[in-house]
């Protein structure tokens, strides 16, 4: 069966910016396809992942022709958030089975400037019940308010906790020239912002911004191999998840892990999705990399810092780094790719990487999606 | 005074005889797609509950802070709704025949 590496690895800028989602999406595309050395010609896939700002009916074609790539197979995925890990999933499996052989995975969208803030929480909020949930007045952040204040009374997670990881997000994205927010915070700061949907204050929310995110995946020789992946799909809205403690992530991990042939215990590096602040915290714990109850402790003690024990989206996360749609999720196994081939620069983690755990949810903790990153021996 | 024990309308299988939350087209427990609607008391505990700040629309805003619970109902589903009075995790609430804002459900704390 073939491997799949992953040849390189591109983000635009996030914050805000003048260029539409397909000019988003192509400045990353080209920059990965340079980075990879392959040829246009070469390239017989392309998965695209949806924009909420302009949502063609085949984005994957059109952004195949704006590109001049001419591929034998090519779709765009909607799973939201984990739409990015499910494609580098996809990606795998065609190049595995022999369907394609090098595949462009990319997304963008100019979410932040093409649309109002309005808009955007609404067309979000749609993950949500149409008849059971979205007429009271919800929202994606209420949603996440509603899972951390039960998570919070099971496992004693204060505000504090919460809090603690949005500083480590800020502290690591003051040191990416490409992030959304880069001016370093303190947990006052977060307690302190704004109310946005209790327990959940405004630096708990990820921002909206502008980016795009592309990865040239080939069975051709390369630096990393995506050497496990996992899905798990458990409920689509938040009144259906029976288990705040048990929501699908470890499940996703554990066909991941099975695929790998390892353990939590041989991963260096971690890229887990961070919409929220309590998002982190339940998918370390759940995933296994916190005891339950024990991420903020673990935090506390160092491990998730550069120079930790398992350094944690040291890119800044969507928290910080920041949240343009599916690139948002991307932009982690971007980081990741990165600090596996030593190329983060000031970012680089200390310890020499070698396998490296990413994990991504979509909806209301709805779709989970597990890769496992490995460094390739040359 | 306000009425208690509005009835709720939800999915039963036929089958396995498990309710349902949301609507399903089939049973998640026993794979049977026949499905009845069974009304209910509408009594529960409440699993969260949140205060809404930032509403997401103009529509909502009017009402905000509003605050919005998960509540397990006896019948083992979970159901999302309104309070408007002091309740927290865990209370026994119960469904109140008034309608919240653009015709919501209401819980209500459930009178010992």
């Amino acid at each position: 069966m073939n491997k799949a590496h992953l040849l390189s690895a591109a983000t635009t800028g996030f914050g805000r910016s003048d260029l539409s989602t397909v000019e988003l999406i192509a400045q990353a595309a080209n920059a990965a396809i340079k980075q990879s050395n392959v040829s246009r010609m070469e390239i017989d896939g392309v998965l695209c992942g949806y924009s909420t700002t302009f949502p063609h009916l085949m984005l994957a074609n059109l952004v195949s022709e704006k590109l001049g790539l001419n591929p034998a197979y090519a779709q765009s995925l909607q799973v939201g958030g984990a739409t990015g890990a499910a494609m580098l999933m996809l990606a795998k499996d065609l190049i595995q089975v022999g369907r394609c052989e090098t595949i462009l995975v990319v997304a963008g969208e100019n979410r932040l400037s093409g649309q109002s803030r309005d808009i955007s929480q609404q067309v979000l909020a749609q993950v949500g019940d149409s008849q059971w949930e979205v007429p009271l007045g919800a929202s994606v952040p209420a949603y996440y308010a509603l899972m951390a204040s039960e998570y919070m009374s099971k496992t004693g997670l204060t505000a504090e906790g919460l809090a603690a990881f949005s500083v480590l997000m800020r502290e690591h994205a003051s040191l990416h020239p490409d992030a959304h927010l880069k001016e370093k915070i303190t947990i006052q700061d977060v307690c302190a912002s704004k109310s946005i949907a209790s327990p959940l204050k405004l630096l708990d929310c990820c921002p909206i911004s502008d980016g795009a995110v592309a990865f040239v995946v080939s069975k051709k020789q390369g630096p990393i191999v995506i050497k496990g992946a996992g899905q798990a799909h458990c409920h689509q809205h938040l009144s259906s998840m029976s288990d705040v403690l048990n929501v699908g992530a470890s499940l996703a991990a554990q066909r991941a892990f099975s695929e790998a042939c390892l353990t939590t215990e041989q991963i260096d590096y971690l890229a887990i999705y961070d919409s929220f602040t309590i998002t982190l915290v339940m998918l370390l714990e759940e995933l296994g990399f916190a005891p339950r109850g024990g991420a903020v402790q673990a935090l506390e003690q160092g491990d998730y810092q550069q120079g930790g024990r398992l350094p944690l989206n040291l890119h800044g996360g969507l928290l910080s780094f920041g949240h343009s749609g599916v690139a948002g999720g991307m932009a982690h196994v971007v980081e990741a790719f990165r600090q596996l081939t030593r190329t983060a620069g000031d970012r680089q983690m200390s310890r020499d990487a070698k396998t490296a755990f990413v994990h991504a949810d979509g909806g209301v903790m709805s779709a989970h999606v597990s890769l496992i990153l490995q460094k390739e021996e040359m | 005074m306000t009425s208690l024990n509005q009835v709720l309308t939800l999915s039963q299988c036929s089958q396995c005889e498990r309710y349902l939350s949301l609507s399903p087209y089939a049973c998640k427990f026993c794979g049977s797609d026949q499905l009845r609607h069974k009304d209910i008391s509408g009594e529960g505990v409440v699993r969260a509950i949140t205060e809404i700040y930032r509403a997401p629309s103009t529509e909502w805003r009017k009402y905000a802070p509003y605050q919005l619970v998960l509540v397990r109902l006896l019948e083992n589903v979970t159901v999302m709704g309104h309070v408007f009075s002091d309740v927290g995790i865990g209370q026994e609430v119960v469904l109140s025949k008034e309608k919240g804002p653009e015709g919501g459900l209401v819980f209500i704390r459930k009178k010992s």
